[in-house]
């Protein structure tokens, strides 16, 4: 590759003789482009039989609607309206139909079916076309139990995602956010987990205790969360699986913003103590905490970096809330936030480049900057927008908005070119989401 | 965790022409050109004509050749050299590309003309 590029800066310089003719001429505009037109027609089956999750013919549909869905969310793709599309035959799922996908305008095409197998599981299998160069560019099959059809589109859709943009994949993933409702000085707040697309939601806690800042473990098995149980702010962890939960750290200080490490086998959180507030780690498992900050004022909002070597964290120890990075013994503190304005809630990209953060000044807004500091960007323009959490690719976050007035929080995404942006739907007001990371 | 199953590749086809190609090779030059930044202001008005000379596997035969560049004027002569860097940069860094073997004759040399997003 460097040789490649060595060569290029030697043409470069003498400035190469006249072109040979050549056939191909491609116009290209670097950066965003509009939306890819993509075909995604209901994925037909061999023979429709009943299953746990429906039948297999109303799975093919329901598959589609996911992808496309998914695909339309992220910004990037365009389906075809669905009406526009003739059904397509089981054969035809291999031997793509070529100069009539060209003709509905699509330059992408995901063909696939749904199978049920033998054992009472499913097959899905995805096709990925380029309807121009009429090759296939990708093909994968997943077996899934029926009542997990869902996640089966969501790995066709990242296979599409991920190969045409050369992104990691994000589609198949679950968020872990605060459901709130109720009146502003009485809001019941409340546990709750779901798809990234707001499907398959359910309560994790009941609403008895307030809760707040659930994060995932980075096996996803784990959610810890601070919790207000007995009045007393704490930090637990629930499994996700049986919902039982357990108090982390014990004692009369007031403990919270917690997240684990990327390798789940510490908690970073916060601690108040004789007027000051601290980061310390504890073991996942519980026992004695470790302090890794000591100065006045409050030290909160820590992040590991995903090599787990370094930790950003919120302090107002200048005198208002700037970011910080230190070793993840608590050596090495530097600031690295120096635009105008306070900084809060850090959080490291999965991609190790980016650090997403809460600017505050004149409204609060969702930013990134370079995880060593410098190139800010500002991504969101609300009233009042805060806690960003990261998509697994690293490409998307997710974050919370407060309305002006009614004081109504609701959960959004965004993309890193700050044009795409939209609101996850969910049942009730909803804060503080933790994207957790891709399901196996 | 999910399971795998293994699929038969679809049937392949005949001879596209030159403008599915051309669509082909922007499609997949475009992931390659998102994370290019501007140099500065004005450099999205320069454009840059360049050669990629391609083998059967779609790889590089020689390096990105910069044949041509226009919209150059006082304001952003000075990142011209930049965004030619930057444009050879980027398709080195998308080869091989995916090409019907049977219409390498049309796409053994391409002329792709790259610009900055405004």
């Amino acid at each position: 590759m460097r040789a490649l590029f060595s060569r290029f800066l030697m043409a470069l310089s003498v400035c190469c003789a006249a072109p040979a003719a050549a056939q191909v001429e491609v116009d290209v505009t670097g950066g965003v482009s509009a939306p890819q037109p993509i075909a995604i027609p209901v994925m037909p089956t061999n023979s429709p039989v009943g299953t746990a999750a429906g039948s297999t013919d109303a799975l093919g549909r329901q598959v589609s609607e996911v992808i496309s869905n998914d695909l339309r969310n992220s910004g990037l793709f365009s389906p075809i309206d669905a009406n526009r599309m003739r059904p397509v035959r089981f054969d035809e799922v291999t031997q793509p139909d070529y100069p009539y996908w060209g003709g509905t305008g699509a330059q992408t095409l995901v063909q696939g079916f749904v199978r049920a197998n033998g054992d009472g599981s499913l097959t899905v299998g995805c096709y990925v076309y380029d309807v121009f160069a009429r090759t296939e560019l990708a093909r994968q099959g997943f077996v899934v139990q029926p009542d997990s059809w869902r996640r089966a589109a969501h790995k066709c859709a990242d296979s599409v995602y991920s190969r045409l943009t050369g992104e990691g994949p994000y589609f198949d993933s679950r968020v872990v956010y605060v459901s709130e409702t109720g009146p502003k000085n009485n809001r019941t707040k409340q546990l709750a987990i779901m798809d990234q697309d707001g499907a398959n939601h359910r309560f994790l806690t009941s609403g008895q205790n307030i809760v707040l800042t659930p994060r995932f473990s980075p096996n996803e098995q784990q959610i810890v969360y601070m919790s207000y149980a007995e009045d007393r702010p704490r930090i637990y962890t629930l499994q996700v699986g049986t919902g039982r939960q357990r108090l982390v750290v014990d004692g009369a200080s007031l403990s919270f913003a917690p997240r684990f490490s990327p390798d789940g086998r510490f908690i970073l959180f916060s601690m108040a103590q004789g007027g000051n507030t601290d980061l310390y780690r504890v073991s996942a498992s519980g026992g004695r905490p470790q302090r890794l900050t000591n100065s006045p004022g409050i030290d909160t909002g820590g992040s590991y970096s995903p090599d787990g070597n370094r930790i950003v964290f919120e302090s107002d120890r200048s005198g208002g809330q700037q970011l910080y990075i230190m070793n993840a013994d608590g050596s090495n503190q530097q600031r690295i936030s120096f635009g105008g304005g306070r900084y809060g809630t850090p959080v490291w990209s999965p991609r190790g480049d980016l650090i997403a953060f809460t600017k505050i000044g004149g409204g609060f807004r969702i930013g990134v900057m370079n995880a060593g500091g410098g190139g800010e960007r500002l991504l969101t323009n609300a009233w009042q927008d805060e806690q960003p959490t990261w998509s697994p690719n690293g490409r998307v976050l997710m974050f919370f908005r407060t309305a002006q007035g009614s004081g109504r929080a609701s959960v959004h995404s965004v993309d890193l070119t700050g044009r795409v942006e939209r609101r996850i739907a969910t049942p009730r007001d909803g804060s503080d989401p933790s994207w957790g990371p891709l399901l196996p | 965790m999910i399971g795998v199953a293994l699929l038969l590749a679809a049937a392949t086809y005949g001879q596209a022409e030159p403008t599915m190609l051309a669509r082909a090779v922007a499609r997949q030059v475009q992931p390659c050109t998102a994370a290019v930044p501007s140099p500065g202001p004005g450099s999205e008005r320069i454009r840059t004509r360049i050669r990629l000379d391609l083998a059967q596997d779609g790889t590089l035969t020689t390096a990105p050749a910069v044949i041509e560049q226009s919209g150059v004027d006082d304001e952003n002569r000075r990142y011209a050299h930049r965004v030619g860097n930057a444009a050879g940069r980027v398709f080195a860094a998308c080869a091989p590309y995916r090409l019907p073997a049977d219409s390498y004759d049309l796409w053994r040399s391409i002329i792709i003309t790259y610009s900055l997003p405004g």
